[in-house]
């Protein structure tokens, strides 16, 4: 126990007083999540509006249509596939979708004026604007020349539409990237400081002097790995506050009990990416095939994890081998409880992933570990 | 601190065969196609210095981690005080010290600390001040191991060797790359070493260090001891063969003693 505790006493100093390390375990990603922050990816896509048709006559077809590109076109709406009502105003709430609009039963109908009632996510006005700009448009030349309703009958009080606040939960693309990059910092940090740490100290013949004392290498790697489970903790602590202070993301809004359920799922993920570590630099033999090797492992990751690109714009075959990576169990989970405020039972299949991975590549951190 | 080996080499005759601490008998080693150690044998006592005096790639320090327990031999015998270094490689660590070729430590723990690690590992509670002291680098205790010079980094290698009170030394090429004040200092060290009792096995490619400081030597080339006894028997025997000397004085050396065993000079 001694010397479990020597060591990461000993490591934890080490880390400290590196302050090149401890810039870019903080810095680096701080800096991303601004930067990402800024971009705001998701305002370049259409609206995501829900449309839950209660007509179903000519008219409401003909609108829908026109909205949705059936006329030729790029679609104006991006509209999800539900038609139901409620779901579609969760996912609303979720902060999933923009919008829902209900088109209502006597729309078309010459004899009342119909109310078209948009249900929008309160932090997401502007896009909600959007939508309603298009859609009064729409709707103008649905009358007019696609359900030809004859011009006299044509006021402008046909439909109207009325719009419906809601506080959304969901953070939008602040709200997305944020979890990711902290995902995202935990397998940067997790394999490249060990990785960068074991292929210096072997190359300078630390290790090798530690394996000349009467030590077994599990003393070393289980105080390595602790260490690092530790920083990881610290650090994604600290990205977090970064996420709420200067991001302005709710972080597990109305759930304390996050803060502590986290820790879990950093640990997990930790070992996943720590033991991955602990294999590069096994199979490395200097610093330059070490660079090399942990890039090649984790730049797919960075790209098809969903940590920036949400895997809803990826093809499908692409998603379809992303899914199963560890930095897309441990970013899916993340975000889950980050953003929705879920409890760490709930992401029951993303925890079975990590822990597989953290299996597998645990023996093969076993298995590639030499001390010289 | 004065530098005699000769007064010490006296003190500890070489009859007394229960204060064995090294034994190996019979080595062989070999890498793929190459041949590291064949066929070596030897024994140090207690309180002896013993040179391992041959060229890069003769075997010196494949011979010296063997004994280490930090690699597997092929055949033979090697023991630390009657205990099979094969066998029980975490028990003899425990009770040796080592400097090794390439050592290093951590670079950002400072001396105290380096040494307070090392001790830990090797469950010893000598205080870091201690082990500092022995080598004259107390005064550097709160310095980072990356900031010392070499000749420093090399003595403080010897404190962290020193922790566990050791029966055996191993010193592999303990001057190599350091300048002549540096080495010089590192020589009168080692010669007090001799007085703490325990049996010191030397590595070098330098003759001066090995007659210096040892009181046996084995000569060795191509994984063999082409010769084994004290540097002043290795020159008298020279002497009776008739060999040339190669210093311009005439007078004879281990230098000479090298070239005629193998036919070659000591590429340092």
């Amino acid at each position: 126990m001694r010397i479990y505790q020597a060591f990461i006493i000993a490591e934890l100093k080490m880390f400290f007083r590196d302050r090149a390390a401890l810039f870019w375990t903080l810095a680096f990603p701080t800096v991303m999540m601004v930067v990402f922050g800024l971009f705001n990816f998701g305002s370049f896509e259409p609206p995501e509006v829900g449309i839950v048709d209660k007509a179903k006559n000519e008219a409401s077809t003909s609108l829908v249509s026109a909205l949705t590109g059936g006329y030729g076109g790029e679609p104006l709406f991006n509209v999800p596939d539900s038609e139901d009502e409620q779901s579609l105003k969760s996912e609303v709430e979720d902060g999933e979708i923009t919008a829902v609009m209900v088109i209502p039963e006597n729309f078309g109908q010459s004899s009342a004026t119909s109310v078209i009632d948009i249900t929008y996510d309160g932090r997401k006005a502007q896009e909600t604007e959007i939508a309603r700009t298009i859609l009064t448009q729409v709707l103008d030349a649905v009358f007019k020349d696609v359900a030809q309703v004859p011009a006299e009958y044509r006021v402008e009080n046909w439909a109207e539409i009325s719009l419906t606040e809601v506080a959304g939960r969901g953070q939008g693309y602040t709200g997305f990237v944020v979890p990711g990059i902290v995902s995202l910092s935990i397998m940067q940090s997790a394999l490249f400081g060990v990785v960068f740490t074991l292929v210096r100290l072997r190359n300078q013949g630390v290790l090798k002097r530690l394996h000349a004392t009467p030590i077994s290498p599990k003393h070393f790697l289980a105080g390595t790995l602790f260490t690092r489970l530790l920083l990881l903790i610290m650090q994604t602590y600290v990205l977090l506050m970064v996420g709420i202070f200067v991001s302005g993301v709710d972080v597990s809004p109305g759930y304390a009990m996050f803060w502590l359920e986290v820790i879990p799922l950093i640990i997990l993920g930790g070992v996943v990416f720590a033991s991955l570590g602990l294999a590069i630099s096994g199979i490395a033999k200097t610093e330059n095939t070490a660079a090399p090797l942990a890039n090649i492992v984790t730049l797919p990751m960075m790209f098809l994890s969903g940590v920036f690109i949400p895997h809803s714009v990826i093809p499908d075959w692409v998603v379809a081998f992303a899914k199963w990576l560890p930095l897309t169990f441990l970013a899916d989970a993340m975000r889950e409880m980050v953003n929705s405020g879920e409890t760490l039972l709930i992401q029951g299949a993303s925890i079975l992933g990590l822990a597989v991975w953290a299996a597998i590549c645990f023996a093969l951190a076993v298995k590639a570990f030499r001390w010289e | 601190m004065t530098f005699t080996p000769q007064s010490s080499a006296q003190a500890h005759p070489l009859t007394h065969s229960n204060d064995t601490v090294i034994q190996v008998r019979d080595l062989h080693k070999r890498y793929k196609d190459i041949v590291a150690v064949d066929g070596v044998s030897f024994e140090v006592q207690r309180g002896e210095i013993f040179g391992m005096l041959g060229p890069n790639g003769a075997g010196k320090t494949t011979t010296v981690e063997i004994l280490e327990g930090l690699r597997d031999l092929d055949s033979g015998e090697a023991y630390i005080v009657g205990i099979d270094v094969t066998k029980n490689p975490t028990r003899v660590k425990g009770m040796i010290g080592v400097q090794l070729q390439q050592n290093a430590f951590f670079d950002n723990l400072n001396l105290k600390e380096t040494i307070e690690l090392f001790a830990t590992l090797y469950g010893s509670d000598m205080p870091a001040e201690e082990a500092l002291e022995k080598v004259d680098l107390a005064e550097r205790a709160k310095s980072q191991y990356k900031h010392l010079s070499g000749g420093q980094k090399q003595r403080l290698s010897i404190a962290v060797a020193l922790v566990n009170n050791p029966v055996a030394m191993f010193l592999d090429e303990p001057t190599t790359g350091l300048d002549p004040q540096a080495r010089r200092r590192m020589w009168d060290l080692i010669d007090n070493l001799r007085t703490d009792g325990m049996a010191i096995m030397l590595t070098t490619h330098y003759m001066e260090e090995a007659e210096l400081l040892c009181d046996r030597i084995a000569i060795i080339d191509h994984g063999q001891i082409v010769a084994l006894d004290t540097p002043q028997n290795l020159i008298d025997q020279l002497k009776t063969r008739g060999a040339e000397a190669v210093r311009k004085d005439g007078a004879l050396t281990l230098e000479d003693v090298f070239i005629d065993l193998t036919g070659r000079s000591l590429v340092e």
